[in-house]
């Protein structure tokens, strides 16, 4: 799972502050991918920068900006930045938690897929 | 100003029965996203002012099909649309035409010339019939009586294995003849068979009803899938479709209710007729689905578990993606496998066919196609329902064992 899968994602159980889920990585990988300026640029608009940022910084790459830079199109390293974080950083194992305290439902990656399935009666 | 030339092209259509008519929408669909509309595509066969629709235009309407002739301007579509094209066979610079063979070399257009007279170009020459078989030895003499002394009297060598040139006769249904050659270079040739790497009994990874290969090109042209589109299969299974998009360069993302189909549990199964399992990159990984990927060099798709009923997309994902390609479960294939009770398979289909719009209306951008396969069974009439918030672009029916069949639809969000 990269992180662009987990900017999408919420829980489905409930329905208030239920997004960004809480991640945990027990196991990531890095897979090589070709650096791609125009694909970088046109995921940026349709981010929620914050919450990537937030959990990158979290996650441990503390000097991860936390806004977008100005003139972002000629930021070459911020973009090669970004490409490493969305494109070739996938959590291979771990867990999502929903952030509302009275949910905290349990969503786990396993061999890189978050299983956001959930049983019939919490549905 | 200066009128720009137009020159005669001739599409040849494969004439594959399994495929139907699945080649004219991919030739609509393909000039259009290199920029020549289907109304200049067609524009000799009907008339502006009663202008068919695209799924109106079928081989019936089509004079001469799988010969299509039109008029381009541009001849640089011709290597754009062959290097992503399933069933366009070829598309040919239309060099002479005539009721007899003998009218062909006095019809000779004077810029073909060039090619038929330059001793620096090798050749090779062949035949394309319509529907119809002609003996080896039939072949040869007319071929001769064409392109020899007595006809073009072509000077160029021959080489029969990579020729700089490809001469085609092509005789239509109505037993009339058109010359033409290719003016794709060889390299582009090569190119034009990209989608037999993709074919299924190669494919490492496999589940029971994986999309076939080309089936799945089909869709990726139907939807316009270019480089950098986002593109979302909501059943994503063992990734057909995604490996068809992302060919295309498409970031791709896929959900799929079967996690372990994904993963590589249960009916899932590694192929062990495939020749990725002799690669010296093949390296066994999960989820299975990855393998997919890998054996083609592809990025791995964006993959979450989860129902179709309940997507757990965040509001973000409002209009986040330019296509949606699926076929959906409880399929024709499905249903031949499986001697469920029909009724409940049709109560489930509905379910699922209402769900998949539900989440094109949300996660698909304006302009962005929704292309499904959808299954027809005996009795059901061959028509695609009205759609809110959507307009039908085109719809082609594939035959199937016992009577059966699919429809193809491509629907483009407003």
């Amino acid at each position: 799972m990269r992180l662009l899968v987990h900017n999408l994602l919420m829980c489905n159980k409930c329905d208030k502050n239920n997004y960004p889920l809480k991640i945990e990585v027990n196991k990531s990988v890095i897979m090589e991918l070709e650096f791609k300026k125009d694909a970088i640029l046109k995921l940026i608009p349709k981010l929620d920068f914050e919450v990537l940022s937030n959990t990158v910084r979290e996650l441990g790459f503390k000097q991860f900006p936390k806004q977008i830079p100005p003139n972002v199109e000629q930021d070459l390293a911020f973009l090669k930045d970004l490409h490493r974080v969305l494109f070739e950083t996938h959590i291979m194992d771990g867990q999502l938690t929903c952030p509302n305290p009275s949910c905290k439902r349990n969503y786990p990656i396993t061999n890189g897929i978050p299983n956001m399935i959930l049983t019939e009666d919490e549905q | 100003m200066i009128q720009e030339q137009e020159h005669t092209v001739t599409l040849v259509i494969n004439q594959s029965i399994e495929m139907g008519e699945f080649g004219i929408q991919e030739a609509i669909q393909l000039f259009e996203l290199f920029g020549l509309s289907y109304q200049e595509l067609f524009k000799q066969y009907f008339p502006l002012n009663q202008f068919p629709k695209k799924y109106q235009i079928t081989s019936q309407t089509l004079p001469n099909y799988p010969f299509v002739d039109i008029q381009l301007k541009d001849l640089d579509l011709i290597p754009k649309v062959l290097s992503r094209s399933i069933l366009i066979h070829d598309i040919l610079y239309t060099m002479s035409r005539g009721n007899t063979l003998d009218e062909l070399p006095n019809n000779v257009l004077p810029q073909a010339m060039q090619y038929i007279q330059n001793p620096n170009l090798s050749c090779k020459c062949d035949i394309i019939t319509s529907y119809f078989k002609i003996t080896q030895e039939k072949r040869v003499q007319l071929i001769e009586q064409v392109f020899g002394e007595k006809g073009f009297n072509c000077q160029n060598t021959i080489n029969l294995t990579e020729p700089d040139i490809l001469y085609y006769l092509i005789i239509t249904k109505d037993q009339k003849y058109i010359a033409g050659c290719t003016l794709t270079k060889k390299k582009k040739r090569r190119e034009k068979n990209f989608a037999r790497n993709y074919e299924l009994p190669n494919r490492i990874y496999l589940g029971p009803v994986s999309l076939a290969h080309d089936l799945a090109f089909l869709m990726a042209n139907q939807a316009q899938v270019q480089e950098n589109d986002l593109v979302f299969d909501p059943f994503a299974g063992t990734g057909s479709s995604l490996v068809a998009c992302s060919h295309f360069g498409a970031i791709c993302f896929g959900s799929e209710i079967d996690g372990y189909l994904m993963k590589g549990h249960c009916i899932g199964y590694l192929n062990k007729k495939s020749t990725y399992l002799k690669d010296p990159n093949y390296k066994q990984v999960k989820p299975y689905i990855h393998l997919n990927f890998h054996q083609y060099n592809l990025p791995t798709p964006n993959l979450i578990q989860a129902d179709v009923h309940l997507p757990n997309f965040n509001p973000r994902i409002e209009s986040f993606f330019d296509a949606i390609i699926c076929d959906p479960p409880y399929g024709i294939r499905a249903s031949i496998q499986q001697d469920g009770n029909e009724q409940d398979l049709q109560a489930n289909r509905t379910a699922i066919y209402k769900r998949m719009f539900e989440v094109a209306r949300k996660v698909l951008r304006r302009g962005g196609r929704l292309v499904y396969l959808y299954p027809l069974f005996k009795g059901m009439e061959k028509k695609v329902d009205k759609e809110e918030g959507f307009e039908l672009i085109d719809f082609r029916e594939q035959k199937m064992v016992d009577k059966r069949s699919r429809l193809l639809v491509t629907m483009e969000k407003l």
